[in-house]
Parts: C-alpha cells; structure tokens; sequence
C-alpha cells in the first residue's frame, strides 16, 4: 500500500502581505531609540492624515487589520499565492524571487526548525 | 465559514483589531491566540482579553507562546494537534504568523535556541509552526499569511542603513552580525528575516501545488 500524500496540501495557499506603514504600530516604540519613538508621538501620530497625501501605504492598524483578516481567512483572493500589498497583488524583491536563494533557504530553514520528514505532512521537505 | 485561526502576536496593534475584525465578521471562526506574556498583569493582553469580551464571537483561546523558544513551539503545535485530533479544536483555516520582533536599540542577541532572536522570531519559529501544522487544515484546504514588508526590498525603506542580503554562507544569517550601529544592524537583521520569509514562501507554494489534488487519487483506487 502506497502511502499516499494528504491531497488536502495542494489547497493550502500561502501569501504574505505588507500591511502598509502603519503610523501607530507598537513596533515603533518597542526595542527602538528614542528618535523613533519621538517621530511616532510627534509626527506620524498627529500628522497622520496629512502624510497619507504623500504616501498612499500610510494607514492605521485598524485600517490594515481588515484586510489582513479577508486575506488572512482565504475569504479574499481565495486559492491565490504570493505577495500582497494588503490586498493588491504585487511584487517582492529579485533576490526574494530568485530561485536559487529560494531553495537554500528552504533546506536550511527546515534544518534550522528542527523540520524533519517525520514531523511535517509535507513529503519534499 | 468554519474551522480555527491562529494568530501569533495576538496582543500586537495590528492584531488586536484584526482578532474584533474576525470576530464579528466570522463569527463561527474558533480562535487560538499566541502572546508572549499571558499573565493578567500584561498590558496588551488585557486589551486583548477585552476585544474578545466585548466582540460575540466564537470561542476564542489564548495561549501563552514565546516564539524565541523552538521547543516552546513544537510543544504549541503538538497541543494544536493533539487538540483537532481529540474535538478540542476544529481543523485548521489559517494560521496568521503576526508576531513580530525587532531591535535597534540595543545591541543583539541569540535566543536559547543559539540563533539571532531577530531571525528566529520572525522566521525560523514561523518555519517549525507552519511545518509541524501544515497537515492539519480543513479538508478544503486553508491559508497561511505572513506579515512582511516593503523592508525586504534594498532601497525601499527610509530606515535602512545597511541593505538586507542572503549571504553566501546562511549561518551568517542566524548570528550576530559584529557592529555598534545597533539601530542600522538591528533594522538589517529585521529586513534580512523578512527576505528570507518571503524566500521561504515561494519555495513552499512551489512543493504544494505540486501534490496531487484528490481527483487523482481516484484512480489508484480503481
């Protein structure tokens, strides 16, 4: 008896998206220096609204969280792969398409994460 | 629209509006959300807590993951596991790797593991989660999301000093690159783990849509 692989892998889609420059993300007060932390409380916080006139990407969290849940829930863009300006199809860098650096770091980051054959579904590991 | 979300980073700001967003949207999505810190004395899992009491919707867990540990997420998965396997949970819809670590203020570090914490956190937990869970999605299939950035890109990031880049020799990539410029090598580092996410990826779109779809297996049977 052939053991078979689990069909149920091939509708499994992976996307990554970039949700935008969010303005007020946590990320910029946590482990930064204070310029950082100046620059959120006293310009992109308050200045918000304007600077999305010059920068289209800058949101809010709460602005990039719906999309991320439509996209992240497979209700947008169901059965699509790959890189998502939110919820815009688009393009990643050459390195990160490049094929060759994308299979050294598959290998590498399986033997990284303790990823063996045993412990994944995924039979080309 | 049914099955279970897991979402690391849950207590994040981006997350903690994207946990209200689902639940009134997909009420029926259950919900398993990774935070640091679980302890009722956390600040951001207060708010958390208080998103999933004040929002009706399905049920929703919390579970306590440090992400800088692999034993502590290989232990997480074999729970996510153990708890489809025994009704505890629905199978999988998704799993959104949210959680996020940077440092441009101090100088780096490895986790226990003896990897950059940058590196690690971003990207080799997501590669033990997604890996170990990978078989336990709905029959219909499922996603799963990363959280990137334009930072990947040389050029593309107003903070960036020095450009992300996958060197010849990856270990270099898992230590701690020697330097003061803590705000320029952190922010690097950072960049370097989202290049190496989205490398990732690709690499595992490519293996998936390679297994054969069900109709196939219809004709071994015969």
């Amino acid at each position: 008896m052939i053991n078979l692989q689990d069909p149920t892998l091939s509708h499994i889609t992976i996307v990554a998206t970039e949700p935008g420059d969010l303005g007020d993300s946590r990320a910029l007060r946590t482990n930064t220096p204070g310029t950082l932390v100046n620059l959120q409380r006293f310009v992109l916080r308050p200045l918000g609204p304007v600077l999305r006139f010059l920068n289209p990407a800058m949101r809010t969290s709460a602005e990039a969280a719906e999309g991320v849940i439509e996209l992240g829930v497979g209700e947008a863009h169901p059965g699509e792969r790959g890189y998502f300006n939110l919820l815009e199809k688009g393009e990643s860098s050459p390195d990160s398409l490049d094929k060759n650096i994308q299979e050294r770091i598959w290998s590498k980051s399986a033997e990284w994460a303790r990823i063996t054959k045993d412990n994944t579904a995924l039979r080309d590991i | 629209m049914e099955g279970t979300v897991i979402i690391t980073g849950a207590n994040g700001s981006l997350a903690i509006p994207a946990v209200a967003h689902l639940r009134r949207r997909f009420p029926k999505l259950r919900t398993i959300l990774t935070v640091r810190n679980a302890a009722e004395s956390d600040v951001n899992t207060a708010r958390l807590r208080n998103v999933i009491a004040e929002v009706p919707g399905a049920e929703a867990s919390i579970y306590e993951l440090d992400l800088a540990s692999l034993a502590d997420v290989h232990k997480f998965a074999d729970h996510v596991i153990a708890g489809i396997a025994d009704g505890t949970y629905p199978a999988l819809r998704s799993i959104i790797c949210n959680a996020f670590y940077w440092n441009l203020a101090t100088a780096g570090g490895l986790t226990e593991d003896g990897y950059e914490k940058t590196f690690q956190i971003n990207h080799i937990a997501n590669v033990a989660l997604v890996m170990r869970l990978i078989g336990s999605f709905q029959p219909t299939g499922g996603r799963i999301t990363f959280l990137t950035a334009k930072a990947h890109w040389p050029g593309k990031n107003p903070l960036q000093t020095y450009p992300p880049a996958i060197p010849d020799d990856l270990d270099l990539l898992v230590q701690v690159s020697p330097g003061s410029d803590h705000t320029g090598l952190g922010f690097q580092r950072y960049a370097n783990s989202k290049l190496a996410s989205l490398a990732h990826m690709y690499a595992l779109n490519r293996r998936l849509e390679k297994v054969p779809a069900p109709e196939v297996y219809l004709l071994y049977t015969a």
